[in-house]
């Protein structure tokens, strides 16, 4: 027996089916028409069907138009791997025409937005850093419908994260290619077993400890080489997140940051700094580390992903075995910071279905599997394994995927979280120089997530 | 002779009578007068039109705009409103607030009185070579012409602990190798960085000054039997007093700017170790997002730039009536 029989509510569904109306206007409509709620959420589901078969319908084969992407260089081939994926994609829709323009990581926030502003582009890739500010701006197209119309549920199961990105509010403006691992230990092996270790060394904090000292050699060899990754993902902010320690607490009211046990595991830090395990501050930075590493002058180091595909992209890539590690235990638990990436559509979009086709196309298992692998990242796919991932990048980031993907935890979910995270890298590094203590940096951190969430 | 305009007979064809010369009135004169100086100034700003248009759109609009902004709280993402002057007095209580202005100062302080020194030493000596003068002058403004971010790079290269020249000389004279980006060095590289770059460029300032000034005092100098340094501070350095004013105030305005060559060598680090006023405002607008607060420093940075200009202006022209 159908519902949908009364004149407004099949007005009501025409409109949700049609994308005019959300969820949740369709819904407080409904219950504004007199339904009870058992039977406004009997309609939500019939019409949900409805909506459904509309947009499970695909696109025909001879369709035409151009797409334009807006997208991070994650290597020298950006442009080369996008082509690969967008030739797969003409296979079945042979008149579509993409072109690709690369932003500057530096940059690509002004950038994006000069881009939306004027609607040159069509499909963009941002990170989870800058996902609630997206949102709020609403420049990129709400993909909520789109993404949970129930004839796609079957593949969206298939995708990481839907958790994380539900914690910045109910509406869904991309599609998850990767997720990156911000602050992994790439590891010489050889060095660690000469220190009497394997690869399980980094399962204890006292077995990491007792190995990255005893493959220190003066400044010969520095056993933990870290305080150099980019920007906004030094790893300071991963280990106090295993000390139990976050910005601000669950309910984002009030900072919890300043804790003994977040002190207790800076200080810890600092320790690699004082004990010269680590190489003071200035020694080598992102884009020097890989040549020490390579030359043994860092039996072990802290940085992003993508140093995998650098590491191998050397003339001379590491002539020992090496691994790509989590960090060990902290003092309250075993934590990986990522951050996940997305592809997300202009709200300008001349065609809107067929950049929805292109979204899931580009995010899908084979493509994402492939795009991953030659990028140096990991998939945000359940099925990326079966597709491959790790046949045609990097061995050692398919051996340590499912490892990463079982402490993986990402940012806290407020505005300010990226400005907060850079100034508290800071006051972490002047701790490590010995400028200040491990007590006053944390203090310091405590103040600034105050001035920047609530002063 | 009649002057009278008539009929010329010239065989059978008549040429037709000359016109009649007629006076122009004073006011005529003034009309044409203003007409002639209206053209001119019409000339004048159709020239300067273009220069000014982008005068306007790229300095004074921005300017304003820096000043809108900071009364305004968000970013260029998600919109803004305004907050009145709370930017302003944020300031004040930010964590790491005079790390930035101290680390600047600090650099200006180093970096200008080293270049300025120097530059005019060079411009000295370079006013005495005779021969090979030009290749000379080339090869010390050079560094000038090298881009910040070019610059920034070949110091990575030069400050690198492991394969860098400076401790690659230092390795060879048998002496430790140094952590030049350390905390406690690396405002110092970037400090010298700005000396390496800016020397040059003053010093070809400093040069066409000294082969201005007038020889007959030097010479009558000479004859009263001055020293070269008596020559060099009772002549020179009171000849030269304007451009070396110039110098200086430029040359402040330029090191409380410094920015890319920051950026690039250490990008504030390691810490806050180089951390300066305008990376942090650049933080701020590009990589924050706070346009607002980063317009409300720009402003404050404004307003210090110039009340030090004019108390240099003053300081040093004190003595004005001495020149």
């Amino acid at each position: 027996m159908s519902l949908i029989r009364d004149r407004r509510t099949s007005e009501l569904v025409d409109a949700y089916a049609a994308g005019r109306l959300s969820r949740r206007g369709f819904v407080s409509r409904l219950l504004a028409l007199g339904l009870a709620p058992a039977v406004a959420g009997a309609v939500l589901a019939e019409a949900g069907a409805r909506t459904a078969s509309a947009q499970a319908s695909t696109l025909p084969k001879d369709v035409s138009g151009e797409m334009r992407f807006m997208i991070g260089p994650w290597t020298d081939k950006e442009i080369e791997h996008q082509e690969t994926i967008a030739a797969a994609f003409n296979q079945t829709y042979p008149n579509v025409k993409f072109s690709f323009k690369l932003f500057s990581w530096d940059s690509s926030g002004p950038e994006i937005d000069a881009s939306l502003a004027d609607g040159s582009h069509d499909i963009y890739y941002f990170g989870e850093g800058a996902y609630l500010a997206r949102a709020k701006q609403g420049s990129f197209a709400d993909l909520t419908e789109r993404i949970n119309d129930p004839a796609w549920a079957d593949e969206k199961a298939k995708y990481l994260y839907w958790d994380r990105l539900a914690a910045y509010g109910d509406k869904l403006i991309g599609l998850p290619i990767c997720w990156h691992v911000e602050d992994a230990l790439f590891v010489n092996l050889d060095k660690v077993k000469e220190a009497g270790h394997d690869a399980t060394f980094v399962d204890t904090w006292d077995g990491f400890v007792d190995c990255v000292t005893k493959m220190t050699k003066g400044d010969e060899t520095y056993g933990l080489g870290m305080g150099m990754q980019l920007g906004n993902f030094a790893e300071w902010y991963q280990r106090a997140r295993s000390a139990g320690g976050r910005f601000l607490t669950e309910d984002l009211s009030k900072p919890a940051i300043n804790t003994p046990d977040v002190v207790t595991e800076t200080q810890h830090l600092v320790d690699f700094f004082q004990k010269g395990i680590a190489p003071p501050l200035g020694t080598f930075n992102y884009d020097t580390a890989p040549d020490a590493f390579i030359a043994g002058r860092l039996a072990t180091y802290s940085s992003d992903l993508t140093i995998a595909a650098v590491l191998m992209g050397k003339p001379k890539p590491p002539a020992f075995e090496w691994a790509v590690l989590p960090w060990p235990p902290g003092v309250k638990e075993r934590l990986s910071f990522n951050d996940i990436g997305l592809y997300g559509m202009n709200a300008k979009t001349p065609n809107p279905d067929l950049a929805w086709e292109v979204l899931k196309f580009w995010t899908s298992g084979p493509q994402g599997a492939y795009w991953t692998a030659v990028s140096g990242t990991y998939p945000a796919r359940k099925d990326a394994l079966d597709y491959g991932f790790g046949e045609k990048g990097v061995k050692q980031l398919a051996d340590s995927f499912e490892q990463f993907q079982k402490f993986s935890v990402g940012p806290e979910p407020f505005l300010q979280w990226g400005t907060i995270e850079t100034q508290a890298g800071q006051q972490a590094a002047q701790a490590y120089s010995g400028e200040i203590s491990a007590q006053d940096a944390v203090t310091n951190i405590e103040q600034i997530v105050n001035q920047e969430v609530f002063g | 002779m009649s002057t009278t305009p008539q009929a010329v007979a010239l065989g059978d064809r008549a040429l037709p009578p000359a016109p009649e010369r007629r006076r122009l009135t004073p006011e005529e004169h003034r009309a044409l007068a203003r007409r002639r100086r209206l053209r001119r100034e019409l000339t004048g700003w159709a020239f300067l039109g273009p220069m000014f248009v982008f005068f306007v759109t790229f300095l004074v609009v921005p300017v304003l705009g820096v000043f809108w902004w900071s009364t305004r709280s968000g970013s260029l993402t998600i919109g803004s409103e305004p907050v009145g002057l709370a930017n302003f007095r944020r300031m004040p209580h930010q964590v790491d607030a005079l790390t930035a202005i101290r680390n600047t100062v600090q650099f200006t302080l180093m970096s200008v009185p080293l270049t300025l020194a120097l530059a005019l030493g060079v411009a000295l000596l370079l006013a005495r070579v005779t021969r090979g003068g030009a290749v000379y002058r080339f090869l010390i403004y050079f560094p000038a012409l090298v881009p910040g971010v070019i610059a920034g790079l070949i110091w990575v290269f030069l400050t690198n602990v492991d394969f860098g020249l400076f401790n690659t000389v230092l390795k060879a004279v048998g002496q430790d190798p140094v952590t030049w980006l350390g905390t406690k060095s690396a405002l110092k590289v970037v400090a010298a960085l700005d000396v390496w770059r800016s020397t040059g460029y003053w010093s070809i300032f400093f040069l066409a000054a000294v082969i201005g000034l007038p020889r007959v005092l030097y010479q009558a100098a000479e004859l009263d039997g001055a020293s070269g340094f008596q020559r060099f501070r009772l002549l020179t350095l009171p000849l030269m007093r304007r451009i070396i004013l110039f110098a200086v105030v430029v040359g402040t305005i330029f090191g409380l700017q410094v920015f890319d060559t920051v950026l690039i060598l250490t990008n504030g680090g390691p810490g806050t170790a180089t951390q300066t006023i305008v990376l942090r405002i650049w933080n701020y607008v590009f990589s924050a997002d706070k346009v607002g607060y980063g317009a409300a420093i720009s402003v404050v940075l404004l307003l210090a730039i110039l009340c030090l200009t004019l108390a240099q202006l003053r300081l040093l022209r004190s003595r004005r009536g001495e020149d």
